[in-house]
């Protein structure tokens, strides 16, 4: 069976491991409910996530041509806009505007470090069988590793926060 | 600078921080910024937090 077949396969188990969830649980999704502080500190985060998404991509746009034989140009794309998205939701988690993580902190926990370490693993294996190539212009192989590494990223952003607010509270 | 007064307000009606918080509608991390001055909360919200504790502008937010 090709690793084509495998992700197709994989993905629509997910989607309908999710699915599931959500009727069996009655997971609704991330809830939106932010105070006047909160949507202030989550608009700080998106300008920073902009600003830095912005910076990488010029980066990319007028660096990338040049290292196209080591890295290739979809690959630096994607890696900015990765990056970007990380760095909004860390600023984001550590500033209180949770992205939903407070509502339901142990399913959501669950469900991206369950996304992040099967993309973890999945990038490992390409790595360990020597498929790996930075200069890949299908750039999957490269993104299953990062995308893994930006959402465990982010669940340890959440529970270092957590671990914080626990510290503090009512001091 | 601390916001004593709110927080001495609040402890006297025995409310914690999300207890208010919850009163007042925003986050417990909110009610914690604005005791520690860390947060400017918008007129509105002041006067949620005046009407949950019982208090005026004046007496919670007015600066001698």
């Amino acid at each position: 069976m090709s690793a084509y077949l495998i992700g197709v396969l994989s993905g629509v188990a997910v989607g309908l491991l999710i699915l599931y969830i959500k009727k069996k649980m009655g997971f609704c999704g991330i809830k939106g409910e932010y105070d006047e502080r909160q949507l202030r500190a989550r608009g700080d985060a998106y300008k920073k996530g902009f600003l830095v998404t912005l910076i990488l991509g010029l980066v990319t746009v007028l660096a990338g041509p040049s290292m196209e034989n080591y890295i290739s140009m979809s690959n630096l794309g994607m890696i900015s806009l990765l990056i970007g998205l990380t760095v909004f939701a860390i600023d984001a988690i550590m500033h209180d505007a949770l992205l939903g993580f407070d509502a339901q902190p142990v399913r959501i926990i669950v469900i991206w470090l369950l996304l992040g370490l099967t993309n973890i693993i999945g990038g490992i294996r390409i790595i360990t069988d020597g498929s790996f190539s930075w200069a890949d212009k299908n750039c999957g192989n490269v993104m299953n590793l990062f995308l893994g590494v930006a959402m465990t990223v982010i669940v340890i952003a959440f529970l270092l926060k957590n671990k914080i607010d626990n510290k503090t509270e009512e001091d | 600078m601390k916001n004593l007064k709110f927080k001495s307000a609040r402890a006297a009606l025995d409310l914690s921080q999300d207890d208010l918080a919850k009163i007042c509608g925003v986050s417990r991390q909110t009610i914690s910024a604005i005791e520690k001055g860390d947060y400017n909360p918008t007129i509105n919200l002041c006067i949620a937090i005046c009407k949950a504790l019982g208090k005026t502008l004046d007496d919670i937010f007015w600066d001698e």
